[in-house]
């Protein structure tokens, strides 16, 4: 698998309180998390980078021969979040500075063609094919609540005055809840990874087409980037994209 | 932030309280020596232009009420990085802090606050501002229980940030209105549901919807009928429950029109004849068709299932039923004209195109119901339906509009609603009769009335400024913007002046008992040497008092001035015997001298005594007697002032003493 990572403050924001990073084990398995803080005078910042540390951490540590099967795979990711959950609020709850911080969590875990994701908050995963794209990840916001229960339309949750407001967030409260995906990767996947920033501004449908026209993957996430910035840029973007190994280069 | 001077004039002296999105700070004002509250907001507007012009905005405009149970707010400003606002300091706790210690209150307990808080909002609604964010949070109550609300508007200027936040940090969603829910506008009655839910938690002391997450509480607001507080409190009257149900109704149109009327129906909630009123339940009303445009399925399903146990089920599903009904006359007409426009169709078209014809919605917005449809069938079209509602500018009966709308185009044969108006929209008159003149017109200052015509004054037991009469009378079905009402108020009881009645007599006081108005009493007499026999002596109340019409007032009047006592006079007469001496004077005296003379008979002489006094006339004769020797008599004479006495002695018809006297004479 390759990826590109690529965090941008936008073209309002004077804090950059996105986080977004790869690991990746000697084995080959790869750890993508993507985190977008909120709250606080500091604590947005200080969320998402001590998740995307923390995360990093764990995952580096990690004793391979204790990890086997699927489902402790699974365990060791929700264990992971639990930890940067209990982290974060401890320090909330000390500390005046990072009052009411919390941050939105994506972290996909790649084991050859398996693909697990654990998420909370509003950032998204999707499953990009060379036909269509499918949002995995469902948004933990109130607008999407309320859509998923016909209480609102499309377009009134997209001019919601609380559309900013997220019911799952690492670190806000004491214990949570975190959502788990499984997707199995074929030959032509690509996973894109993304805050907000991105998601508010670009359809389905670009983004498709901006990943699979012509260009490296770096080109690509440029480009993500530089049309959201196009759009407004008023909140920090960031994206994690992750495609096939380039069968070209793959080849010799 | 403790000790630190904002704005170059306000001290910092301590922390009173943190709001998430702001802490609030007790503050001394330097230049007017005062104790000011002082809130600083815990946001950085830095990149956030609208939001921070959207927050200044509100909070100026909250710095125009003013209200004894709205919080003050004097000044809002900035100092480097930091924004606030500055308002007035009240003592006390917030509403929510009462409720956890005191709650559940009693209805007697919970009525003064709410009257409060609802005043305050239609103080706020009648000069534009909604709050938006009514909760007990925002709301300070004083040792006395004088409550005041705070944050006029800008709570929810502030959450409109784009910053993306967390349920941690979010504003309690528990008062939100469903339309708010939903993300629509705030408006007066999406203040109105809030109240409402704030009374719910003043009675039970608990929150009607509660959940793990906002937007489940959210949607239990949206989806779920507000509970019963009678089912946990069966004390508390029906009517009390209803004032709840009716504020909270998830569809705007069926909570109270204002704050005002809903601060009405506070003020006579207790009424003991209000008791067994009716449970609230939603009217159903064919208008309502054009305001419920989409309910969903699951909503449906439960609002039917607790509609069941009410007295007038709503039947959503089924809103056309009803219209249809109304157009009865026309199915035959539709019938024929369609009949004939699909024969001319036939005729034009068959030939050729199988396609539908276009064509265009005609205007027909004015013209009655007739007319219009012939209007429409004219250019292919089919009425589909009539839906009558009110309008301002379209008189009764005629169209309002059509849907799809004039102009479009369309095909041939495409349904088109017609909306009839029903001429101004009517409400009923309330019964204002035996409220506060001055209350009543504030509170009608926020419909639009024609006018309200200066009150009649009339006197009446009531107190001054009482409604006596009201015109249009109670229920009567208004037009508002077409009608002047017209209220007869008390001036109080009918207070008049007494005037000096002293000198008059009993026909002068006659007709000052006909020109005053007063009742006129004769409380006996008594004598008097300085007013006329006859005449007032003394009143009783005094000149001057102020009496209402009818007052009974006593006189007294005169019987001239006093007598002095009787005086009696007591005189003693001597009345000698002296017979008169005859021809047998010689034998007579010889007997006598011969000793014989006790055996010799004396003649006697009558005597008559004669008096002048308060009881006798000196014609008549006081006593008569006979006398053979002389004789001493006292004799009384009674004289009162001014009298003279008179007596007289005769003895054998001869006067032998008289006298006159004066009552002065000793």
């Amino acid at each position: 698998m390759r990826f590109e990572v690529l965090t941008d403050i936008g073209r309002k924001r004077t804090v950059n309180e996105d986080g977004a990073a790869v690991y990746t084990l000697p084995d080959g398995t790869l750890l993508a998390v993507i985190a977008d803080g909120m709250g606080g005078h500091r604590g947005g910042d200080y969320a998402s980078r001590m998740t995307i540390r923390l995360m990093g951490e764990q995952f580096m540590n990690i004793q391979l021969d204790q990890l086997k099967t699927d489902e402790d795979w699974k365990e060791w990711l929700l264990e992971s979040v639990f930890y940067v959950n209990r982290y974060l609020f401890n320090k909330a709850s000390a500390d005046e500075q990072y009052k009411g911080m919390g941050t939105t969590l994506d972290a996909v875990l790649i084991r050859g063609s398996d693909c697990q994701i654990v998420h909370a908050g509003d950032s998204r995963v999707y499953q990009l094919n060379q036909k269509d794209v499918k949002q995995i990840t469902k948004d933990h916001s109130y607008v999407n609540v309320l859509l998923e229960n016909g209480e609102i339309t499309e377009e009134q949750a997209a001019n919601h005055p609380q559309r900013n407001w997220i019911m799952k967030a690492v670190g806000s409260e004491r214990r949570i809840d975190p959502d788990l995906y499984e997707v199995d990767l074929t030959e032509d996947t690509f996973l894109l990874l993304c805050t907000d920033g991105l998601s508010n501004k670009l359809d389905e449908q670009t983004i498709h087409k901006i990943i699979h026209a012509d260009g490296t993957l770096r080109e690509k996430v440029v480009q993500l980037v530089q049309m959201a910035n196009k759009m407004g840029g008023e909140d920090n973007i960031s994206v994690i994209l992750i495609g096939p190994d380039d069968m070209e280069v793959k080849q010799p | 932030m403790i000790g630190r001077r904002i704005g170059g004039r306000y001290e910092v002296l301590h922390s009173i309280g943190d709001g998430g999105m702001s802490k609030v700070y007790l503050a001394h004002d330097v230049i007017l020596d005062r104790d000011v509250a002082i809130k600083v907001l815990n946001y950085e507007f830095a990149n956030e232009e609208e939001l921070k012009r959207r927050f200044l905005r509100e909070a100026l405009s909250a710095t125009s009420l003013t209200h004894p149970n709205i919080v003050n707010i004097f000044d809002v400003g900035e100092d480097g990085e930091l924004h606030y606002l500055v308002m007035e300091y009240v003592e006390g706790q917030t509403l929510k802090k009462y409720i956890l210690e005191h709650g559940p209150l009693s209805p007697e307990q919970a009525l003064p606050i709410m009257r409060q808080l609802v005043s305050a909002i239609a103080n706020a609604h009648h000069n534009g501002i909604v709050h938006r964010d009514v909760k007990p949070q925002n709301i300070l109550m004083d040792a006395e229980g004088n409550v005041k609300i705070t944050d006029f508007g800008i709570a929810m200027a502030l959450s409109a940030t784009s910053h993306t936040k967390t349920n941690s940090v979010i504003g309690t969603v528990h008062y939100l209105s469903p339309e708010q829910a939903r993300g629509g506008m705030a408006t007066k009655k999406s203040d109105i549901y809030s109240l409402g839910i704030v009374f719910y938690e003043l009675l039970s002391g608990e929150l009607p919807f509660s959940a793990e997450t906002a937007v489940a509480i959210a949607l239990k607001h949206l989806q779920e009928e507000t509970p019963s507080i009678r089912e946990k409190f069966p004390s508390i009257p029906q009517s009390v429950e209803n004032v709840i149900l009716k504020a909270t109704a998830k569809d705007a149109l069926h909570r109270y029109r204002s704050a005002d009327e809903m601060y009405e129906d506070l003020l006579t909630v207790l009424e003991p004849e209000r008791a067994q009123e009716e449970k609230f339940g939603i009217p159903y009303d064919d208008d309502q068709t054009r305001v419920i445009p989409i309910i969903k399925e699951k909503a449906v399903r439960e609002e039917d299932h607790e509609v069941t146990k009410k007295m007038e089920p709503i039947q959503p599903a089924t809103p056309a039923e009803p219209v249809k009904k109304k157009r009865k006359k026309w199915p035959i007409f539709l019938g024929v004209s369609i009949g004939i426009i699909a024969l001319l169709a036939a005729l034009l078209f068959i030939p050729g195109i199988l396609r539908p014809k276009q064509a265009i919605i005609p205007d027909v917005s004015n013209m009655n119901e007739v007319e219009a449809s012939d209007a429409l069938v004219e250019e292919g079209f089919v009425i589909e339906r009539s839906i009558e509602q009110p309008s301002e500018e379209i008189e009764a009966g005629n169209v309002i509009r059509t849907v799809p709308e004039a102009g479009k185009e369309r095909d041939v044969g495409t349904p088109i609603t017609l909306y009839i108006s029903t001429g101004k929209e009517k409400i009923p008159m309330s019964d204002y009769v035996g409220r506060d003149f001055t209350q009543v017109a504030n509170l009608l200052a926020g419909y639009d009335f024609l006018s309200i015509d200066e009150p009649i004054e009339e006197f009446s037991d009531e107190d001054p400024g009482t409604i006596l009469k009201q015109d249009p009378a109670p229920g009567e079905e208004v037009v508002p913007s077409e009608t002047v009402i017209a209220f007869t108020i008390s001036k109080g009881k009918d207070m008049r002046t007494l005037g000096d009645l002293r000198g008059l007599d009993r026909n002068q006081l006659k007709e000052y008992e006909k020109s005053s108005g007063f009742t006129i009493r004769d409380a006996g007499s008594e004598h008097s040497s300085t007013v006329q026999e006859g005449h007032v002596i003394s009143q009783q109340p005094e000149k001057g008092a102020s009496l209402q019409k009818g007052s009974l007032v006593d006189v007294i009047f005169s019987k001239g001035p006093p007598k002095k006592p009787v005086k009696l006079h007591v005189r003693t007469i001597i009345i000698p015997y002296e017979p008169e001496v005859t021809n047998q004077p010689d034998t007579e005296e010889d007997e006598a001298e011969t000793g014989t003379e006790t055996e010799q008979p004396k003649p006697p002489q009558t005597v008559r005594i004669y008096i002048q006094d308060r009881k006798h006339s000196i014609k008549d004769v006081f006593v008569e007697f006979t006398i053979t020797e002389t004789t001493k008599r006292q004799i009384q004479i009674e004289l009162e002032e001014g009298q003279s006495g008179a007596y007289q002695v005769k003895r054998d018809d001869e006067v032998i003493e008289e006298k006159t006297f004066s009552y002065d004479d000793e």
